[in-house]
C-alpha cells in the first residue's frame, strides 16, 4: 500500500514537473554516478542501488537531498569525469525536489516544529519598551543577530544564548531597571507600590510581581513561579538595600529569566497536533506583526479564550496592521528580504561618484525607507502584492523626486515627509525595481553590475537563485582585458565559456535591462560616453529591453514571485526556516491568495490562519533538529 | 415551572437590557479623516457599566457608565500635558452592535472640531 502511494505521488510529481520520470532519474544516476558508486565498495559508502526503489524517497529522503545538493553544487560528478549538461542537471534537481515535495505533502498540511528562540536585539528593545513603558534603546549594546532560516534575524536557528549574550542581557536589564525606577510612568506600568501600614515590604514586592510577572512571561503565572524572584528580593533586603533597590534587584532577575528572554511554548504532550493556547497565539501574533510583546487587548482576548476564534483573529490582524507598531515589522521584513538593510553599511555608494548621496543624510534616509513605506502603503490600502513588481504609484519625498527627476507637485507642507503619488507615464519608477535602495544594494559602490542585479532578481524576487559557481571558475576580470571593452562585452566573453555560460545566460540579461539606472538608481542613457544597451534575451528566447519590458517579463512569472514572497513571509512569521512539510502550507496559501486577487492583507491573514501558525505539532511530529529544511536554493519548486 | 423561569428571564432582560460585558471594537475617523481603531472592554453589573478604553500605550478607565434598556453612556477622561479632556459616549445596542456618538464635555472647544459621526462597535 505504502509503495503504491509513493509511486502514485511520484507519478503526480512527474506530471506536475512535466519532465523526468522516476526511471529517467535513475538513468541519470546510472550514467553519471554508478561508475564510482556501485556495489558494496561504492565510494563514500554510497551506491546508487540504495536509492533504486521508489520507496527510497520516503525511506532515504536525506540521501536524496545529499545527492541533489552534490549535483546542484557541481561537486558531483567530480572534475575530470563525464559531466551532465546544465539542462540535465537542472532537470534532475527539479525531479528530486518535486518528488520530495510530493512525498512530504502526502499526509497533508502539518504544523511543524516551533523551536524555542531568544528575543533578538530589536524584539528585546521593543519588549522592554512596552513592558516598562520606557523610551530608551535597551538593546543597544547587545550583539547583532545573524540571519538564519529564510534569511531573517528572528530565526530560531541562530537565536541561541552565548555567554557573551548572557552578560550583555544582564547589563541591559540593569540599565533598563535603573532608568525605569526613576520614571513615574514606568513605575505605574510596572505597578510599583510602596509598603505601608498593613502592607509589609515583602507583601508589596509580592503584589508587584503578581502584576508584572504575567506580562513579562506573556502568560498566566502560578504562585510557586514567583518564589525565585521573591528570594532575590529577600536577599537584597538582607543586604540592607532600600525597598526600591530590592525591587530593582528582583525585577532584574525576571528580565534575565528564560521565560522572558525566550519565546517558548508549553509542549504538546499528545500525539496529534492541537490548537495553540491563546496566550502563545498572542505572542506569536505580536512578535510577528509588532516585533514585541502582546498589548493589553491581546492579553484580554487570550484571558477570555477568544483569540483563537477565526473571526476574532482576523479582526486582530487588521487592528495590528493598522497600528503604527506594525512599521517595525514591515521595515524589518522588507529590509532583510531585499537586502536594503545593508545600504550605508555593507553597500556604500562611492562618495566621489555620488556626492549627492554621501553629503545628504536626509536623502540617505529617504532612499533607505522608500521600500518599507511602499510596503506599508500597500498593506494599509490592501493592494495587490504584484504592485511590488510594477505599479503606477510610489512613495516620494522632495529629495527622492529630485533624485528621480520626477516633476511631481508635493503638498507644500511636509515636503520632506513621504507622499504616495501617482507616477507619470514613462517614469520608470513603478514597483521595487525603480527604487534607489534596491538598485544600490545590487551594484558595486562605483559601478553597476548586471551580474549582481540579475542574481538579486533571481534570488530575492523570483526565489530561483542561480546555482553557485563551480570550483575554480575564472573571474570576470580574467576575460577580455581590452581597455575599450564595456561590461556587456566582457560578460559576453564570460558567457562564451561553457563553464560560466549556463548560469550567466539567465543572470546577465536581467541585469542588462536595468543598466539605465546607475549605481545609485539615477536614470541615465549613457555610460562612459556610450549609449546604454539595455536589451536582453533569456535562454528561452524571451527578448526585452529596458526596465519597463523587464517588469512585464517578471509579471509573466508572477507565480514564482508570489510563492517566493509567501515563503519568506511564512518563514518570518514562524521565526524559523521552512521545511519540506511547510511547502504544502505554502501551496495552500498561494492558492488561497490567488483566489483573493493576491491582496497584501490576505497574504498576512492567510499566514496567520495557517496550520503552522495556529497549531502546535504533537509528539509524533519530526523535531526541528531532524526536519528536512528547505535549501535556500529550492524555495521555489516550480 | 419552565414557563415561570422563562418569564423571569425575559423580565430581567427587558429591565436591564442585554449584557454588554466583553470586548468591543470599531473605527472612527480623526480630524484628518484617517481611520482610527477604537476598542473597549465593558463590564456590566445590572445598570452599572465599568471597563476601559484600549490605547496605543495604555488603557484608560471608563467612568460614570450606565446601561438603561438598550442605551449605554460612559465617560472617558484623558490627560495630555496637563490638559484634561472629558469625552462622553452615548450608544444604542442594535442587532448585536453598539451605535455610538461621542462629544466633548466642557473645556475649550477645538478650532477644528471632529465631524459628528456614528461609531459602530462590534463585540469580539
Amino acid at each position: 500500500m505504502m509503495r503504491f502511494a509513493i509511486v502514485a505521488l511520484l507519478a503526480l510529481a512527474t506530471a506536475q514537473a512535466n519532465e523526468l520520470t522516476f526511471d529517467e532519474a535513475q538513468g541519470f544516476l546510472k550514467t553519471n554516478c554508478a561508475a564510482c558508486h556501485a556495489g558494496k565498495s561504492g565510494v563514500g559508502g554510497f551506491n546508487v542501488g540504495q536509492v533504486g526503489a521508489a520507496t527510497s524517497i520516503h525511506d532515504h529522503s536525506e540521501r536524496w537531498i545529499r545527492i541533489s545538493m552534490r549535483v546542484r553544487n557541481s561537486e558531483m560528478p567530480p572534475q575530470g569525469a563525464h559531466s551532465p549538461s546544465l539542462t540535465e542537471r537542472e532537470a534532475f534537481i527539479r525531479w528530486v525536489d518535486g518528488a520530495l515535495h510530493a512525498e512530504a505533502c502526502g499526509a497533508g498540511v502539518t504544523p511543524g516544529a516551533a523551536p524555542i528562540r531568544r528575543l533578538n536585539r530589536n524584539e528585546y528593545t521593543a519588549t522592554i519598551r512596552e513592558l516598562l513603558n520606557i523610551h530608551m534603546d535597551a538593546g543597544h549594546d547587545l550583539p547583532a543577530d545573524g540571519a538564519g532560516g529564510e534569511g531573517f534575524d528572528n530565526a530560531a536557528e541562530t537565536l541561541f544564548l552565548s555567554p557573551v549574550h548572557a552578560e550583555k542581557y544582564m547589563d541591559a536589564a540593569k540599565s533598563a531597571m535603573a532608568f525605569a525606577i526613576r520614571d513615574s510612568r514606568a513605575r505605574i506600568r510596572i505597578g510599583i507600590i510602596r509598603p505601608g501600614p498593613g502592607l509589609s515590604p515583602e507583601q508589596a514586592a509580592r503584589q508587584i510581581l503578581h502584576g508584572f510577572l504575567p506580562r513579562a512571561f506573556r502568560r498566566p503565572v502560578i504562585d510557586p513561579e514567583m518564589e525565585p524572584y521573591l528570594s532575590l528580593f529577600r536577599v537584597a533586603r538582607k543586604q540592607r538595600k532600600t525597598f526600591d533597590d530590592s525591587v530593582i534587584y528582583m525585577l532584574r532577575g525576571v528580565l534575565m529569566s528564560p521565560q522572558f528572554l525566550f519565546l517558548a511554548e508549553m509542549p504538546n504532550p499528545g500525539s496529534e497536533s492541537r490548537l495553540l493556547d491563546d496566550y502563545a497565539l498572542a505572542s506569536r501574533l505580536s512578535f510577528f506583526l509588532w516585533g514585541s510583546m502582546p498589548d493589553e487587548m491581546l492579553f484580554d482576548l487570550a484571558s477570555l479564550g477568544k483569540l483563537h476564534q477565526p473571526e476574532v483573529l482576523k479582526e486582530e490582524v487588521g487592528r495590528m496592521l493598522r497600528s503604527s507598531k506594525s512599521m517595525g515589522f514591515i521595515d524589518s521584513f522588507v529590509s532583510q528580504w531585499l537586502g536594503t538593510r545593508e545600504l550605508g553599511h555593507q553597500f556604500v555608494p562611492d562618495a566621489k561618484l555620488f556626492p549627492n548621496y554621501s553629503t545628504d543624510a536626509e536623502l540617505q534616509a529617504d532612499i533607505g525607507f522608500q521600500p518599507s513605506v511602499f510596503f506599508h502603503a500597500l498593506l494599509a490600502n490592501n493592494e495587490s502584492i504584484l504592485d511590488l513588481l510594477d505599479s503606477n504609484w510610489t512613495i516620494i519625498t522632495k529629495k527622492l523626486a529630485t533624485l528621480y527627476k520626477l516633476d511631481i507637485k508635493l503638498r507644500a507642507e511636509n515636503q520632506g515627509q513621504p507622499h504616495r503619488v501617482e507616477l507619470p507615464a514613462g517614469s520608470h519608477r513603478g514597483g521595487l525595481l525603480g527604487m534607489s535602495a534596491v538598485l544600490a544594494v545590487s551594484s558595486y559602490p562605483y559601478r553597476t553590475s548586471p551580474v549582481l542585479r540579475g542574481k538579486w532578481l533571481l534570488d530575492s524576487i523570483l526565489g530561483t537563485p542561480p546555482l553557485p559557481p563551480p570550483p575554480n571558475v575564472p573571474s570576470l576580470d580574467s576575460h577580455g582585458k581590452g581597455p575599450a571593452q564595456t561590461i556587456r562585452e566582457r560578460l559576453a566573453e564570460h558567457r562564451a565559456d561553457p563553464v560560466c555560460g549556463g548560469c550567466h545566460s539567465r543572470i546577465d540579461p536581467l541585469g542588462f535591462a536595468l543598466e539605465n539606472y546607475d549605481a545609485l538608481g539615477q536614470w541615465r542613457t549613457e555610460d562612459a560616453g556610450k549609449t546604454i544597451d539595455n536589451s536582453g534575451e533569456l535562454p528561452d528566447g524571451t527578448k526585452f529591453a529596458g526596465p519597463d519590458e523587464l517588469r512585464a517579463v517578471l509579471m509573466s512569472k508572477k507565480d514564482l514571485f508570489v510563492r517566493n514572497l509567501t515563503n519568506r513571509m511564512l518563514g518570518y512569521a514562524l521565526g524559523r526556516g521552512l521545511t519540506r512539510q511547510d511547502s504544502c502550507t505554502v501551496d495552500a496559501i498561494v492558492a488561497e491568495l490567488s483566489g483573493k486577487g493576491d491582496k497584501s492583507q490576505a497574504l498576512i491573514e492567510t499566514i496567520v490562519m495557517s496550520q503552522p501558525f495556529r497549531y502546535q505539532a504533537g509528539r509524533a511530529a519530526t523535531p526541528m533538529s531532524q526536519a528536512v529544511t528547505l535549501h535556500p536554493k529550492t524555495r521555489n519548486i516550480p | 415551572m419552565l414557563k415561570a423561569c422563562a418569564s423571569l428571564l425575559l423580565a430581567t432582560v427587558l429591565a436591564y437590557g442585554a449584557d454588554v460585558s466583553g470586548i468591543w471594537t470599531g473605527y472612527t475617523a480623526d480630524r484628518n479623516g484617517d481611520l482610527q481603531d477604537l476598542s473597549f472592554r465593558f463590564e456590566q453589573h445590572d445598570e452599572l457599566l465599568s471597563g476601559k478604553m484600549y490605547g496605543d500605550n495604555e488603557s484608560i478607565p471608563i467612568t460614570d457608565g450606565k446601561v438603561s434598556g438598550n442605551t449605554i453612556t460612559f465617560l472617558v477622561t484623558t490627560e495630555l500635558n496637563g490638559s484634561i479632556t472629558k469625552t462622553l459616549f452615548n450608544g444604542t445596542l442594535t442587532n448585536g452592535e453598539i451605535h455610538a456618538t461621542r462629544g466633548r464635555v466642557g473645556g475649550v472647544k477645538p478650532e477644528k472640531p471632529a465631524p459628528k459621526q456614528t461609531i459602530v462597535l462590534k463585540r469580539l
